[in-house]
């Protein structure tokens, strides 16, 4: 056996020349990366400001014909904006008061019908072919339908973002169960688990990404059909907004209404992803 | 080197207060799985007797698909056998039952959940049982302690290493206390030098409170060095009930070294290399 000399590194020794380089390198190395980042973000502010730059003066110059009633123009959608402040942000409101409540009713029976199924296998097996068919369904279609039997008060809207929300967020949930690691269900259930105790401590956190995956595309649809159902018959919201303005030749209107429904779904986005990443820190091939 | 009867275990290894109760009972036990449609069932184990006592330390060696970790699975209960008996009685003579959480069960595989941090894994076991958070913080750090992994509490599965994570999987198995231990090649995924370490680890653990423990694996030396009574299965029948001689408490890392042990590994080799060649020439 050879004697290894014991690390007198009491003093911190001078930096030898290869720490040196590793340093150096390092730091080249962060540098180089921040530059590319602040690249990508200023060629992105450029391709914006180059799109409304066109855009204001082909109206401007009168290149795109009428501007006013067909292609609007950037300050035509500010001066909208500005116009329309109050009745667009009650409108938002109702939008996403009807998309949230969908989200969450499609989101909670989702869970508790797919934790079901993934517990009842002969359940699943029943279920099978109907929820194949309804999902392929275009639940747009089912508009008229929901009008019919809930009038065109919010209970509409929810109706639609929920039959929407509800089969995508489903098919995620037991697409998540099933993918769960059949160790860790063993090893629950050899310490004594129960049934409960293995979906609600081990399965379903252990199915949260893929869950999470589910939910993003949800709260997407969920919008979708209340937008839908707003542009079919509605009292309020964004998308008779949306409607209005285009019946009465306001491109800038309809414009206004979708700056506003981009930065609100831009800010949700954030939300939920701040979110996932707080409940999905464990995951290890995430960030 | 012979086949024992039950109680053959005493002679050689003298332990005073070893308790003489049965631990498990198994009886008439077969089972097979349902294959596929135009394939015949097999036995995976054949009418299997098998008595273990408590405080026992039994390594069961096989070829694979002897059937050891199915007469495991149920054992564990986590498997229905679909023939005869399996009856787990706790030192006090009542059963055992799956749901007292007294059962550990550890396997190759760390089966760690991967969102929560290492100590929280370790506590898992005695989470289950409804054990209070302060004692179970205190069997925890204990049990970290104990695998050496000590100051890596808060750290998660993936930021551990392959043999960190098998020990935190030991250490949650210590954590729960548990009065039977049924172990499934619980070292084999690991480099020569952890196993060796978590081989030693455990004896000690083991030896300071001896529990009844049902342990597989299929590397021939390690059988001999842990257990006090090595079963040879083939073909879904214990076919070899042999007698480890070697006093206790055990020093691992001499015994591997030591020449009655070396032979005794050669001999337990032989034995086993004519069950399996059996199995090979029937296939």
């Amino acid at each position: 056996m050879t004697t290894v000399a014991p690390a007198t590194a009491e003093a911190k020794p001078p930096a030898s020349p290869i720490e040196v380089q590793m340093t150096d390198s390092v730091r080249v190395a962060r540098k180089a990366s921040s530059r590319r980042r602040n690249l990508v973000f200023a060629t992105q502010i450029a391709v914006l400001a180059a799109f409304l730059g066109l855009w204001q003066w082909g109206a401007d110059s009168g290149t795109l014909g009428n501007a006013d009633l067909f292609y609007g123009s950037p300050s035509g959608v500010f001066n909208a904006l500005v116009d329309n402040w109050d009745r667009l942000l009650a409108s938002l409101g109702a939008t996403a008061a009807a998309a949230f409540g969908g989200f969450a009713i499609g989101v909670g029976c989702a869970l508790l019908i797919g934790v079901l199924l993934t517990q009842i296998p002969f359940l699943a097996r029943v279920a099978d072919p109907y929820i194949t068919v309804l999902t392929g369904l275009p639940r747009i279609a089912l508009a008229p339908l929901f009008v019919l039997w809930f009038g065109i008060g919010s209970s509409a809207k929810m109706a639609l973002a929920f039959s929407l929300v509800f089969f995508i967020v489903l098919i995620n949930v037991l697409a998540g169960f099933r993918g769960v690691d059949n160790d860790i269900v063993v090893m629950a259930r050899s310490f004594g688990a129960t049934r409960l105790k293995v979906v609600t401590g081990v399965t379903l956190p252990a199915s949260l990404p893929v869950l999470f995956a589910g939910l993003r595309l949800g709260i997407v649809f969920s919008i979708l059909g209340v937008i839908a159902m707003e542009m079919t018959a509605a009292s309020n919201g964004l998308g008779l907004d949306i409607i209005r303005f285009g019946q009465t030749l306001q491109p800038n209107g309809i414009f206004a209404a979708l700056v506003i429904l981009a930065i609100a779904m831009a800010l949700l986005n954030w939300v939920l992803r701040t979110i996932e990443g707080r409940l999905l820190a464990w995951v290890p091939d995430r960030r | 080197m012979t086949a024992t009867s039950d109680d053959g275990r005493a002679a050689t290894t003298p332990r005073e207060t070893a308790p003489k109760d049965v631990a498990v009972r198994i009886t008439g036990l077969s089972h097979w799985f349902i294959p596929p449609k135009g394939v015949a069932p097999t036995l995976v184990l054949d009418d299997l007797d098998l008595e273990i006592l408590q405080g026992q330390f039994v390594a069961i060696i096989g070829s694979s698909g002897c059937g050891k970790t199915t007469l495991l699975n149920l054992v564990a209960g986590i498997d229905r056998a679909r023939a005869g008996q399996v009856e787990r009685l706790s030192p006090d003579g009542m059963p055992l039952r799956r749901s007292d959480g007294r059962l550990g069960y550890m396997f190759a595989r760390d089966a760690l959940l991967p969102w929560r941090n290492l100590a929280r894994n370790v506590e898992y076991g005695l989470e289950v049982r409804g054990v209070s958070k302060a004692e179970r913080r205190e069997s925890a750090h204990q049990a970290i302690g104990l695998v050496g992994l000590a100051g890596s509490e808060h750290k998660y599965p993936a930021e551990l290493s392959q043999g960190m994570r098998q020990r935190a999987n030991l250490a949650r198995l210590l954590a729960a206390n548990p009065e039977f231990f049924l172990m499934d090649e619980p070292f084999s995924a690991l480099d020569a030098e952890t196993k060796s370490v978590m081989q030693a680890e455990f004896m000690r653990i083991w030896e300071a409170r001896p529990r009844t423990v049902l342990f597989v694996t299929h590397d021939i030396t390690e059988a001999p060095l842990l257990a006090d009574r090595v079963l040879i299965m083939s073909k879904g029948r214990i076919v070899r009930d042999i007698e480890v001689p070697f006093a206790r408490p055990r020093n691992v890392d001499e015994l591997r070294f030591d020449q009655t042990y070396v032979d005794f590994v050669h001999d337990l080799r032989d034995e086993f290399t004519r069950w399996s060649t059996t199995v090979r020439k029937d296939q």
